[in-house]
């Protein structure tokens, strides 16, 4: 992440701003940023007590947004998550009550916990960017910017999310541990009072919706776009690869690879975006043969091979057409 | 820091010296495998040349030094006019002119010493320029290394040259350089104070395991060659081989004077020289020579051969008329895989007849010369000759009484003949009445005090040995030129004129595969094998009479006596042809292809020389190996100029590309999937700073960003060339 180290001046705001409750962290602090700026949502899969809350609600508090919490239970019903109409017996009415769902940054918490039914209920408001409620189509705020969770360790009683669930989210990330230092400095920051309450919005809503636009006009020069096409084609005819990138994926590559060029002070994209996102993009949509599993091959370790296989655009000529 | 960086360059002046060394061996053989003389001034010249590339001068001055030198150099050896005058310029303009245009037309032969020289001096100066180059700014010196090992094993192998000392020299300098150069690069890093230790460190073990090696190697039993001598046996091998052409590479060995030095082993070729068809069997004459040197034959006068028509009176007369003689005919076929560029003949040829091929004679020689042999290789000739009978009575009753040209001619022998070779002839002839007694006592000298006859092992006289003096006193093994040699010198020694000729046996007796043979005549195969040599005795009245003392071999020459009708010495039938077969050699042969092909090409300009297509081809395929080991040298001055003052919008791009190969060349290779940006960071990791970065965030944004190229270039024109710089030294 150094080499790349130039941000944004807003989005260095940002980050520092984060920086205040989380200590260290800065790849999931801009992998998320990423997210948030080219409109896609963030799977976290981590232990819990990583500080995936805190990293979510400081986020939220930094951009001025209001955020938004789910606890996915088994007994979970979509209404839960929707908003359901309740009986005003004074208005004699049927009001609606809006969900967690309609806020601007969600925190899905465990998502994988909950019956497929209400996890879709969720899937589909993050694609759609609306929900129907009783025969109501309700858009959805902007910006809506989910980060889910799920726990890698206890598969008990679980419902793992279907790979086509799986593509929804545009990056999949891990928090990781804090090292000692970083765990150190915590404990010290924590000592008096959760510096969650210090946290001060660094910017409106609307400065967020206009960084959103600057990243989405991010100039991606067509031997990027090659390149994109080309990490996508291998990873389908990888014999490794049981099921390789979809088309959804190119564009979230895209997508990502833009804001993450924008989050670097650029107003055009570099072979280097594609390849630090790869991982986080590529890694929960590509399933890799059984066989291959068991040989100890991870989506990580994939991602490598795919990107050494494929010839980084040097020149101007290299656009060829296929 | 400097004073380390002098060390290192200290010890790679070392290895320049050895290169030197090595380059020297370079230049030893010349003398014996081409007319090269004056080897001592060449070798000053290389190392003056050496020394100033050495001195890293400024190149125009070091250019100015090398030419002043080179026209030094030619003025002491050829150029008549004084270096000051104006005419010298004339001359060497008008020596330009003429040997450009005989290198155009590959006429190589006609070159003159003074271009060759020229050519020659060139030549080491890029050598000098060179290794230079290898040894001290690229630290390669392996590849010379070996090439001069190949080079002194070539040499060795192909041609007289005995490289045994040279390779053992070899040996010891280039393992003393490319130790050094080990160090050298060991201690590239280290620290400049402990340098003298260091140096001694290195150098004892260094020394000791040179010399320790080189006595093993020295000292170690060698195994005898395991396989035969190439020379004739890829001669043999390759059907469809023009012999003279296949020696095109060492032909010049001993040019014009090939039977100047003998000895040496050779090994047996039995490849087709011609066949013949014949009345008479008997053997065949090509040439004789007059002047013994103490180390071979040579000529008193060049050979000045008179054109003759089929038909005519070719005038070689061996023998007076007294001289019973019976009328005969032979029919030559050469083989065609070997142009002979001499026709052979019978004793007591009269006339040639040939359709196409034209001649000329040297009849006081005996050498009959063809112009256009090469164009019609398969043309047969057809000789009338007088086969003579001389008569033993005739012989002995002869009056001795010589001519004083013929006597003086023909009795010459060195200053330096040891004296007891005269007092060996004066011995063997002392008991014997008549010249033709004293010969045939010489002749029989060979057969009964243990001489040899060998063709290994045969040694090559040292500078202060005599070659005959050798033979007869010291080795006593060896094949006909020592024989035949031995009886001259004898003979001449006995103050009796004798000279030693050249040519073939009678050859085996077969049917030739491609023509039969006419009625009344036989047909021989002669091979390369049966080159000969043996005695030609002048008696007054008879004329050159052939005596053949070498072991093994029988004089067919016909001789009669009144007293005994039987011929006293067999004819060639009674000659078996296995003792034919073994002691045939084939370095007399050898020889004479070799004159002859030069012979061919100085009076035969039309037919295009096979030097015309290996010389330019050979030139052009070093030069261009030459040019693609060199070509980052090149291509990085080029597109330096190039680059530095273009503006158009590639530029940026191309250059920047340019830069790419040139560190891929010198081992900073971007894999295929490594971004610019990355591969910027590993660049600027290994020369310390930040500007490869520099440059490539900038080609991003023209690459990435679609920015118009012509503008940034302004910019980093001079970050590139810093690059390219660092790059390429």
């Amino acid at each position: 992440m150094t080499k790349l180290s130039t941000y944004h001046p807003s989005v260095s705001r940002i980050i520092d701003n984060i920086n205040k409750v989380i200590i260290g962290k800065e790849e999931p602090i801009v992998l998320s940023l990423t997210a948030l700026l080219a409109g896609g949502h963030v799977l976290l899969e981590d232990v819990p007590g990583v500080g995936k809350t805190m990293l979510v609600r400081s986020l939220a508090r930094s951009v001025d947004c209001d955020f938004k919490r789910i606890q996915f239970t088994p007994d979970l019903l979509p209404s839960d998550v929707t908003g359901v109409s309740i009986y005003n017996p004074k208005t004699l009415e049927f009001e609606f009550r809006p969900g967690p769902i309609l806020g601007n940054i969600v925190l899905a918490d465990e998502i994988n916990r909950t019956s497929p039914k209400t996890q879709s209920a969720l899937l589909e408001a993050m694609e759609e960017k609306n929900i129907t409620v009783e025969g109501n189509a309700l858009p959805l705020a902007d910006p809506f910017f989910v980060m889910a969770t799920q726990n890698p360790v206890d598969y008990e009683g679980t419902y793992s999310l279907p790979e086509a669930q799986l593509d929804r989210f545009l990056l999949k990330l891990r928090m990781g541990y804090p090292n000692a230092q970083e765990e150190m400095q915590m404990l010290d920051a924590v000592g008096m009072k959760h510096p969650i309450n210090r946290v001060e919005p660094v910017m409106t809503k609307a400065d967020l919706l206009k960084m959103q636009e600057a990243a989405a006009n991010v100039y991606v020069a067509p031997q990027i776009q090659q390149y994109i096409v080309d990490l996508a084609q291998i990873s389908r005819s990888h014999p490794d690869v049981y099921l390789g990138l979809s088309p959804r994926g190119s564009i979230a590559m895209m997508r990502a690879a833009k804001a993450y060029a924008y989050i670097h002070n650029r107003d055009y994209c570099l072979p280097d975006d594609v390849q630090v996102l790869a991982p986080f993009v590529l890694g929960h949509r590509i399933l890799i043969r059984s066989e291959a599993r068991y040989d100890g091959l991870t989506p990580e370790r994939l991602v490598h091979r795919l990107l050494g296989a494929v010839d980084v655009p040097v020149e101007r000529e290299s656009v060829h057409e296929r | 820091m400097r004073r380390k960086i002098g060390q290192i360059q200290w010890l790679r002046y070392l290895i320049f010296v050895c290169g030197f060394l090595l380059f020297w061996e370079w230049l030893r053989p010349l003398d014996q495998i081409s007319d090269t003389g004056n080897l001592p001034i060449f070798v000053v010249f290389t190392a003056i040349c050496f020394l100033l590339s050495a001195l890293k001068l400024r190149w125009w001055v070091s250019f100015l030094l090398k030419f002043v030198l080179m026209l030094i150099v030619l003025q002491v050896f050829l150029i008549q006019e004084n270096l000051i005058s104006g005419s010298w310029f004339t001359f060497i303009l008008t020596e330009l002119q003429n040997n450009l245009q005989f290198l155009f037309t590959g006429d190589f032969v006609s070159l003159t010493p003074f271009f060759r020289t020229l050519l020659f001096l060139t030549l080491l100066w890029l050598m000098s320029y060179l290794l230079y180059y290898w040894f001290i700014v690229a630290n390669r010196i392996f590849f010379f290394i070996i090439m001069t090992f190949l080079y002194i094993g070539i040499l060795d192998t192909f041609t007289p040259y005995d490289g045994s000392g040279a390779i053992v020299r070899v040996f010891l300098i280039s393992f003393f350089a490319m130790g050094i150069s080990t160090f050298a690069r060991l201690y590239q890093g280290r620290e400049k104070r402990k340098f003298p230790k260091q140096v001694l460190l290195w150098s004892i073990p260094l020394l000791s395991i040179l010399a320790v090696s080189a006595a093993v190697g020295y000292a170690a039993p060698k195994l005898p060659p395991q396989w035969a001598d190439p020379v004739p046996f890829i001669q043999t091998m390759s059907d469809n081989n023009n012999e003279n052409e296949g020696e095109g590479g060492i032909q010049k060995v001993g040019y014009g004077e090939n039977d100047s030095r003998l000895g040496g082993p050779f090994v047996q070729d039995n490849s087709i020289a011609f066949w013949a068809a014949t009345e008479a069997s008997g053997y065949w004459r090509v040439d004789s020579k007059d002047v013994y040197t103490g180390k071979g034959w040579e000529r008193s006068r060049d050979a000045e051969p008179q054109s003759f028509q089929s038909g005519d009176q070719v005038g070689i007369d061996l023998y007076t008329e007294n001289v019973a003689t019976e009328a005969r005919e032979a029919i030559v076929y050469p083989s065609q895989n070997q142009v002979l560029d001499r026709l052979v003949y019978p004793y007591g040829v009269q006339t040639f007849f040939s359709g196409q091929v034209g001649a000329a004679v040297d009849s006081d020689f005996g050498v009959v010369e063809t112009f256009n042999r090469a164009q019609y290789p398969d043309e047969n000739y057809t000789i009338a000759f007088e086969e003579p009978q001389y008569n033993i009575d005739d012989l002995r009753n002869d009056s001795e009484l010589d001519d004083d040209n013929t006597h003086y001619r023909y009795t010459q022998l060195p200053e330096y003949l040891p004296e007891r070779v005269r007092e060996l002839a004066d011995e063997i002839t002392s008991s014997a009445d008549t010249r033709y007694d004293k010969a045939k006592a010489v002749e029989q000298y060979f057969n009964q005090n243990g001489f040899q006859y060998q063709t290994q092992d045969i040694p090559v006289p040292e500078d202060d040995q005599d070659y005959v003096d050798q033979f007869l006193f010291e080795s006593k093994i060896g094949y006909c030129d020592n024989f035949s040699s031995a009886m001259v010198v004898l003979l001449r020694a006995a103050d009796i004129p004798a000279r030693w000729v050249k040519g073939f046996t009678a050859g085996q007796p077969g049917s030739n595969p491609s023509v039969s043979t006419p009625d009344g005549m036989s047909s021989y195969l002669v091979t390369n094998g049966n080159a000969h040599s043996w005695v030609e005795v002048y008696f007054p009245e008879t004329g050159w009479v052939p005596f053949e003392p070498t072991q093994g071999f029988a004089n067919p020459a016909e001789f009669t006596s009144e007293e005994d009708e039987a011929p006293e010495t067999p004819e060639a039938e009674t000659e078996t042809p296995e003792e034919e077969q073994s002691p045939a050699p084939e370095q007399p042969e050898e020889q004479q292809q070799e004159e002859e092909q030069v012979a061919d090409s100085q009076t035969d300009s039309n037919s295009v020389h096979p030097l015309y297509w290996i010389i330019p081809s050979a030139v052009l395929l070093i030069a261009a190996l030459a040019l693609y080991v060199t070509r980052y040298k090149w291509l990085t001055a080029y597109y330096i100029r190039k680059y530095r003052n273009e503006r158009s919008e590639e530029t940026y791009e191309k250059a920047y590309h340019y830069l790419l190969r040139l560190l891929a060349h010198k081992g900073f290779k971007r894999h295929s999937g490594q971004t610019l940006r990355e591969y910027a960071i590993t660049i600027d990791r290994e020369f310390g700073n930040k500007q490869m970065s520099e440059l490539t965030s900038e080609y991003e944004r023209i690459l990435y960003r679609n920015e118009k190229s012509a503008p940034a270039w302004i910019n980093a024109v001079e970050l590139w060339e810093n690059l390219i710089k660092q790059a390429a030294s």
